[in-house]
């Protein structure tokens, strides 16, 4: 299987002192299913930003269907079918669900009926079921300030889903549900990983869903990788294992 | 130490000097603070008979209040489109909000000034006045709210591909919605005020029927005028701030 998305010997910097990713490589394949552990700082979300394109690597490349990014063509591309869900999910909280759903589709609506609000009928029918598909058909007309945690990831999920994606990057996606939520919310991904071929990376620090979910189990250390390993092979004491030891680096 | 007492024997120099420049050691200029007892007796009782023209003089205030709220938010609005970091480019967004500082320099009573020297006496210079007050004053508050607006709201619809000007209308006009409401909401109250204060340069409502009974020596019409608008301002401002605590909070 070929990557759809691929980090390639990454470095990142801030401050141009202190690298947050070292020498990241990871290659994303359709249809499976990457989980991202670390400590909190360890740079799980400037991964993802990388990944999405909102950040540009200090040195290595990322590919999109094998293209560096840094053709400005192909960075577009990758964006426009990279859905990506930040850690407070990002959702428009004045507007309604079906809204924030539609969102998703901008790209592809001419401006000024965009603006207008004139979304075309297969774009409208799209998101209708889209909102049956997440189980949010009965809150469509509903402000998003209204929903619960759990209702307003939903949202974040469709309208990423809107977007036509080809991959998913949810940030801190399962760390602020209730396990049973945060279940239903890894069903949802798994299906959209095995039905329609949709990549997922999620970042976490919630160890305990990894093995039954994710293909790939990754943890970020100070900047890089210190496992890559296959969900169904990994157990909850290697990941705190792998997590640990800069809290012993640092305690030292 | 010996700096700080250097510094307040200089600045109660000052405060002396202030009070000698402005008539406050003129024997005879202080002697006339006695004119407040005449002033007031003539003020009362209030006349009853103007009660009409000050209602329509306020009616008339109110009117220029609330057209000129209008006008300068939708002028504030667009102004802070091009003054936000988020929407406009550098260059743009230097000039625009420029030209929001230069407009917020002048207050409203010069503005009216300007207006009535053009337009000439009554509500109309008063409401452009207000207008161009308003402009200044919102455009600043509503380019601040813009670039408040949550980045990582901002960074998922930028996500999806969005324009800038789909940005807008979908992500930082809906978030900052509420807070722009309750500005206008406030500058009307304020506006009340203010059309009150540009009348008496001539830019119409009650404070150029003040200035006129003033002028005239009616002292007793305008105790009533004076007590008609206090009321009313206080029954704005009451009604305002309830309905900002419980839609916009
Ligand atoms: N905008 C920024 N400017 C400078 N440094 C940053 C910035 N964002 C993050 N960092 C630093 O980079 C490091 C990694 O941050 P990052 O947000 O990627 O961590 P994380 O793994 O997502 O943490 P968390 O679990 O708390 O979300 C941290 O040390 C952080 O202080
Ligand atoms: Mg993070």
């Amino acid at each position: 299987m070929s990557s759809i998305l691929e980090a390639r010997n990454v470095w990142f910097t801030y401050d141009s002192r202190n690298y947050t990713l070292k020498d990241i490589s990871l290659s994303i394949e359709a249809g499976k299913m990457y989980m991202v552990f670390g400590r909190s700082g360890a740079g799980k979300t400037t991964l993802l930003k990388i990944l999405k394109g909102i950040l540009k690597p200090s040195r290595g490349v990322v590919l999109f269907n094998g293209r560096p990014t840094t053709s400005i063509d192909t960075a577009k591309r990758a964006y426009s079918v990279i859905g990506y869900i930040p850690q407070g999910f990002g959702i428009v909280s004045n507007i309604s669900v079906l809204d924030n759903v539609l969102v998703g589709a901008l790209s592809r609506v001419p401006l000024l009926h965009s603006i207008l609000g004139q979304f075309p009928k297969e774009e409208r029918d799209r998101a209708e079921e889209i909102l049956e598909i997440m189980g949010l058909a009965q809150f469509k007309y509903q402000k998003v300030s209204q929903l619960s945690g759990g209702q307003r990831q939903r949202v974040a999920i469709a309208r990423a889903l809107m977007q036509k994606p080809q991959i998913i990057l949810a940030d801190e996606f399962v760390s602020q549900l209730d396990p049973v939520t945060a279940i239903e919310v890894l069903d949802v991904f798994r299906r959209l990983a095995d039905e329609r071929g949709i990549a997922t990376v999620i970042t976490s620090h919630d160890i305990h869903l990894a093995s039954r979910y994710a293909d790939k189990v990754l943890v970020l250390r100070d900047g890089e990788f210190k496992l890559c390993r296959d969900g169904r092979s990994v157990s909850e004491s290697d990941l705190i294992a792998a997590m640990r030891e800069t809290f012993l680096e640092s305690s030292r | 130490m010996k700096a700080r007492a250097k510094w307040r024997i200089a600045i109660l120099v000052l405060f002396f000097f202030s009070l000698w420049q402005t008539g406050f050691f003129d024997p005879s200029r202080v002697a006339k603070i006695q004119n407040i007892g005449p002033f007031l007796a003539g003020m009362l009782p209030p006349d009853p008979t103007i009660l009409p023209q000050v209602l329509s003089a306020i009616y008339e205030t109110v009117v220029m209040a609330f057209a000129g709220t209008l006008m300068g938010g939708a002028l504030g609005l667009i102004l802070a489109v091009f003054s936000s970091r988020l929407l406009a480019p550098l260059p743009i967004m230097a000039l625009f909000r420029t030209i929001l500082a230069l407009i917020r320099t002048i207050p409203a009573i010069l503005w009216a000034l300007i207006f009535v020297v053009i337009a000439g006496f009554g509500p109309f210079a008063g409401v452009l006045a207000i207008t161009f007050y308003t402009t200044g004053y919102l455009g600043k508050l509503f380019y601040e709210a813009f670039d408040s607006v949550s980045s990582e709201v901002l960074e998922a619809v930028r996500g999806v591909g969005a324009s800038r000007l789909q940005q807008l209308r979908f992500a930082i006009l809906p978030e900052s919605a509420n807070y722009i409401l309750s500005q206008l909401l406030f500058i009307f109250e304020y506006n009340v005020r203010a059309s009150t204060i540009v009348g008496l340069v001539g830019a119409g409502g009650v404070g150029y029927l003040i200035l006129a009974l003033v002028q005239s020596l009616k002292y007793s019409g305008l105790l009533t005028a004076i007590l008609i608008l206090l009321a009313f301002v206080l029954a704005i401002d009451f009604i305002s701030t309830k309905i900002r605590g419980r839609y916009f909070t």
